[in-house]
């Protein structure tokens, strides 16, 4: 949009300047042709002027002649001798006349002949009166008559007569066609005034109309320039990090909102001022103006600009810096973009992760360690274990005769001791298992998973009479073999322990906690004391001893491992002589994922 | 060769579980037909007959009992070189051992072993043990042809 838009008025302006060009060169031609037009209506009128002074000046010249000639005939008709006195002056007109004549026709050369002919006629004509006077007063009245009767003033006069009546036709005939020519030209003049005028008009109206839709223009372009600077801003003003425009100078044009909150600056303490006067000359760093100066000036953008400060109430910081240059239009100098990233927590966390990278490698080498011990033991231990009750019994074949009972007793508890320590590293060995094994989540019927123990175990209760209340279990997510274990181990030790017990009664109840699902397992067994509640769930910790109830100590500290391993808990109530509840819980929903992997290895 | 007595190979480095072994063997008169190698190197030495069993009489165990810890060369190797070979590799392999490490069971029927025993602590089982082994493959399991049968 901002790059169309002055596309097409460039291309109308360069259609309105030819046409304006148009304009004025018509309007100027119109205009000069006015003026020419008048001007040659004024010289026509100066014309007729002319032409009216001509035959002026040439009825004068003929009156002259007439007075003269009427002069002296009167004298010597009539002897009216005043007469006389008029003859001078009229002589002096026609000849003042035929001056101005000649000044008035000096341009037209038929006239100028005509008029050089006619000067000649005018003296020749008063040169003859002057005679017949003359004639008068030297040889008598008679004579002077008979000279007038010659006819040869007559004949002058008429030719006189007959060139002025030429010279006047002229000037005549050369005002009409002035006159016709000046007509026209003022007809036309009008004309183009007329059109002149209305172009003006036209013209005045198109300005008006231009400069009424520029305006508009301008006021829309304004409102979109406004619009785009306040999304420009509304986008600079969300965005997390700090950012600055600098100008030429690297004085500060604009921050932004997260800028201001970083910094805990103030837009009067940070726009226009220079950025190396910024935050007490935290900014002033040479590496920084150089690039943003290349920036600037190369176009040359630059990328994570590592940079260590002390943030005041925040400590040492560490952030990324990128500038590019920024164009605006109207604004051929630019301006740079200066973007601020705080990597300190990013940082911090990568090396929280690398720290627990390491403390994944030690635990897996750990496991591996653990591993390799179990390994050992199951082999190594067992072997001597199995020739100590291997020998103890051959012994026993080969001197089991010479041997009195206290003997034999001793072999027997030689071959027992060792069976029962086999058997302890049998179930030491199954719990590292426990917790090392991987876990295989999956949906468990636990309903469907405790009926089929139940059927299991039944087979081992001897005849005894067993009475099982069992809720309905919930399906959980778990790993079925572990949560199977869970439930031989504890309804086996129900058993184990309600075994004086007629009927034994063993419940199996499950219950809705916040968050997890609560089963437990209830007896009405031998019990214990609360008082060794703790050592409960211990390895090989057993609260009874061996000849009342068999058993290693090891089935409980399995249950914790197995039912730690799937997020849950467990805990156990009872009373010596009336019964013992274990209760174990499962998280409701998913499994956390961190139960999925080994857990560290424990003592408990 | 086929007249030749019937042998069972035991591969174990512990004397006393050679000792209770063979004893327990000897109940079904199996014992003199005991062999022993002491670990993988020398089972192997003993079915390639060469080194210290160069002179051993021809033909191959019926059984091979074979102890997965052992100096030298352990069991699993041992297993691995006969199952590869086409000429022993038809020779059944009784793993007997005190490991029931699940890794151990898995790597061995990987490799091809024919049983996996692991030996009780309590002697009487033991010597059931060991005793219904060798009533199976002495006297029970028919053996594979011999080699030059095969061809």
């Amino acid at each position: 949009m901002d790059e169309t838009v002055p596309k097409l008025s460039r291309g109308k302006e360069t259609t309105s300047w030819v046409i304006g060009v148009a304009l004025v060169v018509l309007i100027c031609l119109g205009a000069g042709y006015a003026f020419w037009s008048t001007r040659r209506t004024l010289e026509t009128l100066r014309s007729v002027d002319h032409t009216r002074q001509v035959r002026l000046e040439l009825e004068r010249v003929l009156i002259a002649v007439v007075n003269v000639e009427t002069g002296v005939r009167g004298f010597l008709m009539a002897g009216q001798r005043e007469l006389l006195d008029e003859i001078g002056p009229n002589e002096q007109t026609a000849r003042g006349s035929l001056e101005s004549l000649q000044r008035l026709l000096r341009d037209n050369p038929e006239q100028r002949e005509r008029l050089q002919r006619l000067a000649p006629l005018v003296e020749e004509k008063n040169a003859l009166m002057r005679e017949m006077l003359r004639v008068h007063r030297e040889q008598g009245p008679e004579a002077g008559i008979a000279l007038f009767r010659t006819l040869k003033g007559e004949r002058l006069i008429h030719e006189i007569r007959t060139l002025i009546g030429q010279m006047e036709e002229t000037e005549d005939r050369l005002l009409e066609v002035r006159s016709q020519a000046a007509q026209s030209a003022s007809n036309t003049t009008l004309a183009v005034v007329a059109v002149g005028s209305a172009v003006v008009m036209l013209l005045m109206g198109l300005a008006v109309w231009t400069v009424r839709r520029e305006l508009a223009a301008r006021q829309h372009a304004a409102l979109v320039q406004a619009d785009a600077r306040a999304y420009a801003e509304s986008i600079v003003d969300t965005v997390r990090e700090p950012l600055l425009v600098l100008n030429q100078e690297l004085r500060v044009e604009r921050a932004n909102r997260s800028f201001y909150e970083y910094f805990r600056a103030t837009p009067a303490e940070t726009e226009q001022r220079l950025l190396s006067e910024l935050g007490d000359g935290r900014w002033n760093l040479p590496r920084l103006t150089n690039l943003l100066q290349e920036a600037l000036t190369l176009d040359k953008p630059f990328d994570d600009l590592e940079w260590e400060h002390e943030l005041p109430g925040a400590g040492r910081r560490t952030m990324l810096l990128s500038g590019c240059k920024l164009y605006r239009p109207g604004n051929h100098a630019g301006a740079v973009l200066l973007a601020l990233e705080d990597i300190t927590e990013r940082q911090r966390a990568a090396r929280s992760s690398r720290e627990v990278q390491a403390a994944n490698q030690q635990l897996r080498a750990l496991n591996a360690e653990l591993e390799a011990f179990s390994y050992s033991v199951s082999h190594d231990l067992r072997a001597p274990l199995r020739h100590i009750d291997g020998f103890a019994d051959m012994l026993a074949n080969h001197a089991g005769e010479k041997l009195d009972d206290q003997g034999r007793r001793y072999l027997q508890t030689i071959a027992d001791s060792a069976r029962r320590m086999g058997t302890l590293i049998d179930d030491l060995l199954l719990f590292s298992r426990m917790g090392r094994a991987e876990m295989h989540r999956t949906k468990v019927d636990l309903d469907a998973l405790t009926q089929d123990v139940i059927r299991e175990l039944a087979g081992e209760t001897g005849g005894r009479k067993v009475v099982w209340k069992r809720q309905e279990l919930p399906v959980v997510e778990g790993d079925p073999a572990l949560l199977r274990q869970v439930f031989v181990n504890l309804l086996g030790n129900a058993l184990k322990y309600s075994r004086p017990r007629d009927p034994a009664v063993i419940e199996i109840h499950c219950t809705d906690a916040p968050g997890e699902k609560i089963i437990c397992v209830r007896d009405n067994g031998v019990g214990f004391d609360m008082a060794y509640a703790h050592k409960l769930f211990g390895v090989f910790q057993r609260l009874h001893r061996s000849d009342e109830f068999e058993g290693t100590g090891i089935g409980l500290a399995n249950v914790r491992r197995m039912i730690t391993r799937h997020g849950g808990r467990t805990w156990a109530e009872a009373e010596l002589d009336k019964g013992a509840t274990i209760y174990f819980s499962l998280p409701a929903g998913t499994l956390p994922s961190a139960s999925t992997h080994p857990p560290t290895p424990e003592n408990s | 060769m086929t007249a030749s007595v019937k042998k069972i190979l035991l591969v174990e480095d512990s004397e006393h579980d050679i000792e209770l072994t063979i004893a327990a063997l000897d109940g079904h008169h199996l014992a003199n037909q005991v062999d022993v190698a002491r670990d993988g190197a020398e089972a192997l030495d003993y079915l390639y007959r060469r080194g210290a069993f160069a002179g051993r009489p021809n033909g191959f165990p019926i059984v091979v009992l074979l102890d997965l810890k052992m100096p030298r060369m352990d069991g699993l190797e041992v297993l691995r070189q006969m199952k590869s070979d086409p000429e022993l590799k038809s020779i059944p392999v009784v793993m007997l051992t005190s490991s029931r490490e699940e890794q151990d069971l898995v790597k061995s029927y990987d490799l091809g072993v024919n049983a996996y025993v692991v030996k009780p602590v309590n002697f009487k089982e033991f010597v059931d043990s060991v005793k219904q082994l060798g009533c199976f493959w002495a006297l029970i399991n028919e053996p594979p042809p011999p080699p030059a049968a095969q061809t």
